[in-house]
């Protein structure tokens, strides 16, 4: 009967480590793509950078008409941690993302780190993907970040949006 | 083992997985809460071009207000939301319109969501997804402030 109850415990426990893990993540991706998307909404120039980890667009985020400041999303920055990968049953080294953001010539500032992956992708307004420096209609942003500590793996968490800010273009 | 030994176990053990329950089922309500905010997000944005193209219809329909004046329209529906709007002459080309969004949170009262200022002109369509215009009035700038809904 004790351990019954010493195994429920403990598969519970699990369970809801794990679903707060899921959970921890899937709310701090939202976030910072809730932050991305209402930064692309004021954008009103066009983008002086057009990365795919690194994107920098004018803004107004004062809604008075302001002068518009520079906004950067810098994903550049990498660093590793070595994972056991319970499929190949090896240890496996995995980079991951630290993801800034920096408006005007304020200090930037780290709103994101454990991301395997980020992608800035930018369209026309023919819905086309574009590479340079030209007209940009939109954005679609994709974070991919790993939850730690479940199942012993790289678990992922995935925001994925496209903002189409009104005044671009 | 003794029976009161027995329902102390048992009710310990139904204490736990109660206990659990609860939590894991508190952690997937802020699961679904991340979900929702998303889904709050697209119907903000499609709120927002909603309330564009009725402004904007106003300006073409009934044209701009006097200097010094300001046309108020308050309570017009749209996609579940509701939408305030003020429309200021800036010139005889030009003008400022002030919306308030509101929608229904939760717990079933109306709570602003988004306020913007757009700037409308007349002047030649601009192209791209979301680009509004009625006739030949368009909207040439808007800046939006999402307010959190509770």
């Amino acid at each position: 009967m004790v351990t019954v109850m010493l195994g429920v415990t403990v598969t519970m426990n699990n369970a809801l480590y794990e679903t707060t893990q899921r959970t921890n993540t899937a709310a701090t991706v939202a976030t910072v793509g809730e932050i991305m998307y209402t930064d692309l909404n004021q954008a009103v120039n066009q983008f002086s950078t057009l990365n795919s980890d690194k994107m920098v667009f004018q803004a107004d985020t004062s809604m008075n008409l302001s002068p518009a400041i520079w906004i950067t999303y810098d994903a550049t920055d990498t660093y590793t941690t070595t994972e056991w990968d319970p499929v190949a049953q090896e240890n496996k080294t995995v980079t991951l993302h630290r993801l800034y953001r920096q408006t005007g010539s304020d200090e930037r500032v780290m709103i994101s780190s454990n991301l395997l992956s980020v992608c800035f992708t930018y369209f026309d307004s023919d819905g086309q993907q574009i590479y340079s420096l030209g007209n940009v209609d939109a954005i679609r942003v994709k974070l991919i970040a790993k939850i730690e500590g479940v199942n012993n793996g790289i678990t992922t968490s995935l925001n994925d949006f496209k903002a189409n800010p009104p005044n671009l273009n | 083992m003794g029976s009161s030994a027995k329902i102390l176990l048992v009710g310990a053990t139904s204490l736990i997985v109660g206990v659990y329950a609860i939590s894991l089922k508190s952690v997937q309500s802020a699961g679904m809460d991340t979900a929702q905010s998303q889904m709050n997000q697209m119907q903000n944005e499609r709120l927002l071009d909603a309330a564009l193209s009725l402004a904007l219809d106003d300006v073409k329909k009934h044209g701009l207000p006097a200097y010094n004046d300001t046309t108020q329209v308050k309570g017009k529906q749209a996609l579940g939301g509701t939408i305030d709007y003020s429309i200021i002459k800036k010139s005889g080309i030009t003008a400022e319109i002030d919306l308030t969004i509101k929608r229904l949170n939760k717990n079933g009262e109306w709570k602003k969501v988004s306020l913007a200022v757009a700037n409308v002109e007349q002047q030649t369509k601009k192209h791209g997804y979301r680009k509004i215009h009625r006739g030949d009035w368009r909207v040439a700038s808007v800046f939006v402030k999402r307010v959190k809904q509770d």
